[in-house]
């Protein structure tokens, strides 16, 4: 944890597309133990965000830190290690790996294990506790490309979970998925929160993030605006703004 | 529960030792001098097809740069073993591929630091870059290669009653190589990686995969045994050309006999190559004054590219188990006490 204890930390992150500024001056951190929301409208610069801090897109400039640790260039793997996963917004999983192989090839293991058996005793041990909690069990030895989108959402989000990380970031996890299924992400997002792993999610759903998120981050044109409390942010006008423009 | 079937289809012997041992009995029931130099010429493709298979079939990236490889190796056995210098009567130039190979390995590992970088399309333009910037280079260091004059190479001293045999043993050793890679990879936490790695690259890095040591280690293993085929072909012809040693033509032809037979399977680049290579030489052979054999040649890869998109091995694969799976409920439906349809693993 960094020394102003908060798990995650970007500081000052900008970065432009061509004559398109994504984020700029965008200052995000998240407290451990939270379910952090990150809230804006369409374009704000949200899943940039997002990429910048999984490593997936390198920042201009800005800083990030991660369990008290300063990344000068986040990398996906690197920041795997440390305890950092995410899901992405069109659920992605391996199509052509069955759906025990893809919570296997997402646990934590050294180099030497890639010369061992393709899925380990204790590899499937892991994976299938997981998929019970899941209630994706019955479907195990199938192929991914085979399950539907939500039960693509939950493998991918159990997945993110194989690596027993510090910090989850979900990107919209409940996009356009039935309400039966959001109410289950919800379940399983409040069961491992309580378990004391800390969330930022990317969420559209207001009414999803106003139950679930505290706090809340605004972002809008790349910037934050706002961040407080579901109540907070609903009562203060320049969100409204934001969402609704001048 | 997996049934013994299954497990049996499964086994080594099954998808690895049979087919070796089939192969390596050809030169016994075919004798003729004409079918086994197709039949060296048939597996030196499958070598090809296959080596190439453990990148692209594995990781997703199509290299164009194989050839150069293959040329290197050619080259590289040609310089070391000259004309009057085949040792150990006429086996020691196939011992010098075993060096050959793994300096090739070894130095493919900086060269697929850089062009690994690159994905899809633009991976295929570098390597097809790479692939004349070699060429361009064993046509121009004539003190080296002998440029278009071309290099003399050790001539075997085997008698001409057997003079294929070791040829064909080289090769087959090589495809061996490749098939025994390949299957031992597939069952280990490697083949996992390496295929999440070909399905989502980024995925696959956010969760762990060291996605670029692997790739750069297939592309050096897949590199270095088509150099060792590149030596045993320079050793077989006794003279290397820079035009054919490192030609786009056996490139290609290596890449379309792998889709042919089907990319990313175990055997689906060779039974390309086996398939391919003696049809081309028929048809070179009955259309070759006129170069019409070339259409003939494009003729059989887009019938079965229609086809058989995916490859012969995954489309005959699936149907067999289309069938079989419908063959099965056909039993399995007047008896309910068969709960789980024989054959069918899931």
């Amino acid at each position: 944890m960094s020394e102003t204890g908060n798990l995650l930390e970007a500081r000052g992150l900008h970065r432009s597309f061509g004559g398109v500024q994504a984020v700029s001056a965008c200052s995000i951190a998240v407290a451990p133990h939270t379910i952090t929301g990150l809230i804006g409208p369409n374009g704000s610069g949200k899943t940039t965000a997002f990429n910048i801090i999984t490593g997936y897109l390198a920042a201009h400039s800005g800083e990030v830190h991660f369990d008290g640790i300063h990344h000068a260039r986040p990398d996906p793997r690197r920041m795997y290690r440390a305890g950092l996963t995410r899901t992405f917004q069109q659920a992605r999983v391996f199509p052509e790996l069955t759906v025990l192989e893809n919570l296997v090839v997402a646990a934590k293991r050294d180099w030497r294990a890639l010369f061992g058996r393709r899925v380990s005793a204790a590899d499937r041990r892991q994976a299938m506790e997981m998929l019970a909690e899941f209630s994706l069990s019955e479907h195990a030895a199938k192929k991914a490309a085979q399950l539907s989108y939500g039960q693509r959402k939950l493998l991918d989000f159990a997945a993110a979970l194989m690596g027993d990380p510090k910090l989850v970031m979900l990107d919209e996890p409940t996009a356009g998925v039935n309400p039966v299924m959001i109410a289950t992400m919800e379940r399983h997002i409040r069961d491992r929160h309580e378990r004391g792993m800390t969330f930022l999610i990317v969420e559209h759903d207001m009414n999803f993030v106003m139950r679930v998120c505290d706090p809340v981050i605004v972002l809008d044109r790349g910037t934050p605006v706002v961040s407080g409390t579901p109540a907070q942010v609903q009562a203060d006008p320049r969100v409204l703004e934001a969402y609704l423009g001048d | 529960m997996i049934s013994l079937r299954a497990r049996f289809a499964q086994s080594w012997l099954v998808r690895v030792v049979v087919p070796l041992a089939v192969l390596g009995c050809v030169p016994f029931v075919l004798t003729a001098s004409w079918v086994l130099n197709l039949a060296v010429l048939g597996l030196m493709y499958a070598v090809l097809a296959s080596s190439w298979n453990l990148l692209a079939g594995y990781t997703g990236y199509i290299s164009l740069c194989h050839a150069a490889f293959f040329g290197i190796g050619a080259y590289a056995l040609g310089l070391w073993a000259g004309p009057g210098t085949a040792s150990l009567s006429g086996y020691g130039p196939f011992l010098l591929t075993i060096p050959i190979g793994l300096a090739v390995g070894a130095a493919a590992i900086p060269i697929g630091w850089i062009i690994l970088r690159t994905r899809h399309v633009t991976f295929a333009i570098v390597t097809i870059t790479l692939l004349f910037m070699v060429q361009t280079l064993a046509f121009n260091l004539t003190g080296l290669t002998g440029g278009s004059a071309g290099l003399a190479v050790a001539a075997p001293p085997f008698p001409a009653a057997w003079f294929e045999q070791p040829f064909y043993y080289a090769m087959l050793i090589l495809l061996a190589l490749c098939v025994v890679i390949f299957e031992l990879v597939r069952r280990s936490r490697l083949g996992l990686s390496l295929t999440a790695l070909r399905e989502d690259e980024e995925k696959a890095r956010g969760l762990g995969v060291p996605t670029q040591p692997l790739k750069i280690g297939a592309f050096a293993v897949s590199v270095a045994i088509t150099a060792m085929a590149g030596g045993v072909w320079a050793y077989y012809l006794t003279f290397v050309m820079p035009q054919y040693a490192i030609d786009p033509l056996v490139m290609v032809g290596t890449a379309l006999t792998a889709f042919l037979g089907g990319k990313g399977t175990l055997w689906g680049p060779a039974i390309g190559a086996l398939i391919v290579v003696p049809a081309q030489q028929y048809f070179a052979f009955r259309l070759g004054a006129s170069d019409l054999y070339l259409v003939s040649y494009a003729a059989i890869f887009l019938v079965v590219i229609l086809l058989l998109p995916r490859g012969i091995v995954p489309s005959l694969g699936e149907w067999l188990r289309k069938r079989r799976g419908g063959a099965a409920r056909a039993v399995a439906v007047p008896d309910p006490a068969a709960t789980q349809p024989v054959g069918v693993t899931r």
